[in-house]
């Protein structure tokens, strides 16, 4: 009698150890897969940080039609036609001719099967800072932010040192306005 | 309950055939005991191997001393952007016969 019930505690504990074992197990597998999913996204966010940091745009608003028209020196930044983009698309939402979104949605693929396909979200606020998630998979999995703030070309005084405000006075002397962008910071973090 | 406590008191002997079989049952499970014991200390040497390899590719990506190879990337939703060439693959083997992978810009 006592040595089965030795032996049904010594199965007991055993399956026990086993079952938390193989759970362990799991979790070192996922812990590779999240760790690559994070090298690929980290390495687009650093590409992307690379290719924006320094580069500006030159903003042209016309006052008549409200519209602007926004250029990017893209032999430096290759990627600058993306800040370009945006803040086109800013400029006019702050004029108050804005119907498009501030926002740029595609994707990062490569000429190699090792690494998956990053989807990417860039978007831009009234301050044209730049703000872009790299995921993968649609995004339920882990996430890499970059964000990158607009610095003003010139010297100008602080109250005009607002976007809106530089537009303006862009209405008024219809020079071109210079932005640039730098600081930027990059985040790593699950989306769940 | 009461069954097993009577027989824990009970001052008379066990025959022949129970001790054989309650014997037969202790070896039974010490072998399994063992047997176990022998294949846990095997997994956990090859779990130490593993981490040990995991981590060394991951130093190995992060310092950028693996394998390293060209590749072409290509950012959709910029208008009049083509393909950019010159981005490095770097590759870094585990001991399960996988692989971590990163690119980079440049060097």
């Amino acid at each position: 009698m006592l040595a089965l019930l030795v032996f049904l505690l010594c199965a007991v504990v055993g399956s026990v150890v086993l079952a938390s074992a193989s759970a362990a197990a799991g979790r070192v597998k996922r812990l590779k897969e999240d760790d690559q999913a994070v090298y690929t996204l980290t390495s687009a966010a650093k590409m992307f940080s690379k290719e924006l940091d320094g580069a500006s745009c030159a903003i042209s608003y016309d006052p008549d039609t409200k519209t602007a028209d926004v250029t990017a020196d893209t032999g430096e930044h290759r990627m600058a036609g993306l800040l370009a983009q945006l803040t086109k698309a800013e400029a006019e939402q702050l004029a108050g001719n804005g119907t498009a979104a501030a926002e740029v949605k595609s994707t990062v693929s490569f000429s190699t099967a090792d690494l998956k396909t990053v989807s990417y979200d860039a978007t831009m606020n009234s301050s044209y800072q730049l703000k872009v998630v790299f995921t993968i998979d649609g995004g339920t999995g882990q996430q890499v932010t970059l964000t990158m703030d607009a610095i003003p070309y010139e010297n100008i005084s602080a109250a005009a040192a607002t976007p809106y405000a530089r537009i303006n006075a862009s209405d008024e002397t219809k020079i071109p306005l210079s932005i640039s962008w730098g600081n930027p910071s990059i985040t790593v973090g699950s989306a769940e | 309950m009461n069954a097993l406590r009577g027989k824990l008191r009970s001052t008379r002997g066990e025959s022949i055939s129970e001790v054989m079989i309650s014997g037969l049952i202790v070896a039974l499970g010490l072998l399994l005991a063992v047997s176990m014991i022998l294949a846990s200390v095997s997994m956990m040497s090859k779990a130490s191997t593993s981490w040990k390899s995991y981590f060394t590719a991951r130093n190995e990506l992060e310092s950028r001393t693996g394998t390293a190879s060209n590749i072409t990337v290509t950012v959709g939703g910029i208008t009049g952007l083509t393909p950019m060439s010159g981005s490095w693959l770097y590759t870094a083997k585990i001991s399960d016969g996988s692989y971590l992978y990163m690119f980079s810009e440049g060097n």
